[in-house]
């Protein structure tokens, strides 16, 4: 009579195996994303005309370069030091997009503001 | 000596500690960036990046508290200050947002105003021309009419020149029938011209036998072209028609003589077409007489018919 192995064992031996590799893929996984999203700002920032005005440029190059350094620091192994650059070129990123977005803003509400003179006038 | 080495030491290490516990730059700049953000006006418009703005000061200060200049105090304030400036930036377009939709609010507003102004002066404009328009053609009728009117008065003008022109044709004509018919009588009797009058004379041997009334035939063919000319006689005046006689006989019988050869002559004349009411007889017997009744040419002269037309232009 042959005798039954116990599975729970085997499930558990499985889980203490796999369970290193899978919070290294997850400690790997949170620079990459947010490289990303830090990347997708960078983009949006420019897509909204940043590096055309002065204070937004200022933001927007300081983000790039926050990226490039992230990214040695991760070729170097500072996964920590990485993630931290990483949101900090998100936020200056975030920045020159609020600050370009604000500069459009007024440009219009001025032109708004103007069309509604002359309209005034003509009355 | 001793003393002074303790005090040395001391200061440089309260000096020291002071210097370690003093913030850093970067979080000072994220205090300053945040206190800004609060006090501005415009940051009530971006509430969720003022309020991660707040937080993350406060986590920076966490980290001074647990670590002065620590790695985390400078990142959290680097963050804070970046999440301040950003909180600012969208507050600022969100006001202009705000000025934009009031702007554009005005601007329909004064749009509409422009409008219905120009809708009221269309209208009035279209009453003008309505009435423009009424009245040319209230003027183009008067002017139809006017011409029309001109056209009548024209067309009465012209009738009435024709008329004239008829009346006057007609009158030539009867000028030159009266004078013609005026020329055949002073072929046939004395003519007298007095002012507008004209006095026939017919010689009573001529149209009448002795003592008789009834006229001779030859007196009819003579009188005949002075019924042709009184034929048109329309005055009022009437034609007298007198006879006279020569004082031979009594008179009374030369009264009812004259009489009656007046009125065989009216009679003759309205049968020659001279309306009757024209035509007055008188006998005036020997009463005038226009020569001597002593010799025989003398009486034959007061024997006599005349006839008298008032107006001589009637003929």
């Amino acid at each position: 009579m042959n005798e039954m192995r116990p599975r729970r064992p085997l499930l558990l031996s499985l889980l203490v195996l796999t369970l290193p590799f899978a919070a290294f893929a997850c400690a790997g996984e949170q620079p990459v994303q947010k490289e990303t999203d830090s990347k997708a700002a960078v983009r949006a920032a420019e897509e909204v005309g940043a590096e055309g005005l002065p204070r937004s440029a200022l933001y927007l190059d300081l983000a790039k370069q926050q990226i490039a350094r992230a990214e040695k620091l991760m070729k170097d192994g500072e996964q920590k030091q990485a993630e931290l650059t990483l949101d900090r070129a998100r936020a200056d990123a975030e920045l020159a997009i609020a600050l370009a977005k604000a500069d459009d803003e007024r440009v219009v509400a001025e032109e708004t503001a103007k069309r509604l003179e002359q309209m005034q006038k003509g009355i | 000596m001793l003393t002074q080495k303790m005090f040395l030491v001391g200061g440089l290490a309260l000096t020291s500690a002071c210097a370690s516990t003093q913030p850093s730059t970067q979080l000072t700049q994220a205090r300053q960036a945040v206190h800004s953000a609060e006090a501005a006006p415009t940051s009530k418009n971006a509430p969720k990046d003022l309020y991660a703005a707040q937080k993350l000061l406060a986590q920076a200060e966490a980290a001074h508290k647990d670590d002065p200049r620590s790695e985390m105090e400078l990142h959290y304030a680097y963050l804070a200050h970046r999440k301040a400036l950003t909180a600012i930036a969208h507050g600022s377009a969100e006001t202009s947002r705000g000025e934009q939709k009031a702007s554009n609010e005005a601007y329909t507003e004064s749009l509409e105003t422009r409008s219905a102004q120009l809708k009221q002066q269309n209208t009035t404009k279209d009453l003008q021309l309505v009435q423009a328009q009424g009245k040319l053609e209230q003027s183009a009728l008067t002017a139809e009419q006017s011409k029309m009117n001109l056209d009548a008065a024209n067309k009465d003008l012209n009738d009435k020149n024709a008329a004239l022109e008829n009346e006057k044709k007609a009158r030539i004509e009867a000028d030159a029938k009266a004078k013609a018919a005026l020329t055949s009588l002073q072929a046939l009797a004395a003519v007298k011209e007095d002012h507008d009058r004209l006095v026939i004379t017919f010689a009573g041997g001529v149209l009448f036998e002795s003592g008789k009334s009834a006229l001779l035939g030859s007196a009819r063919a003579r009188m005949s072209p002075l019924g042709d000319a009184l034929r048109g006689y329309s005055s009022t005046d009437p034609i007298m028609v007198e006879g006279h006689t020569d004082d031979r006989g009594a008179d009374g019988a030369n009264q009812q003589l004259s009489q009656a050869r007046a009125e065989a002559v009216r009679v003759f004349l309205i049968e020659s077409g001279v309306p009757a009411a024209s035509l007055v007889a008188v006998g005036k017997g020997e009463s005038q007489p226009v020569a001597s009744n002593m010799t025989a040419e003398g009486r034959a002269n007061n024997r006599r018919v005349e006839i008298i037309v008032p107006h001589r232009d009637q003929l």
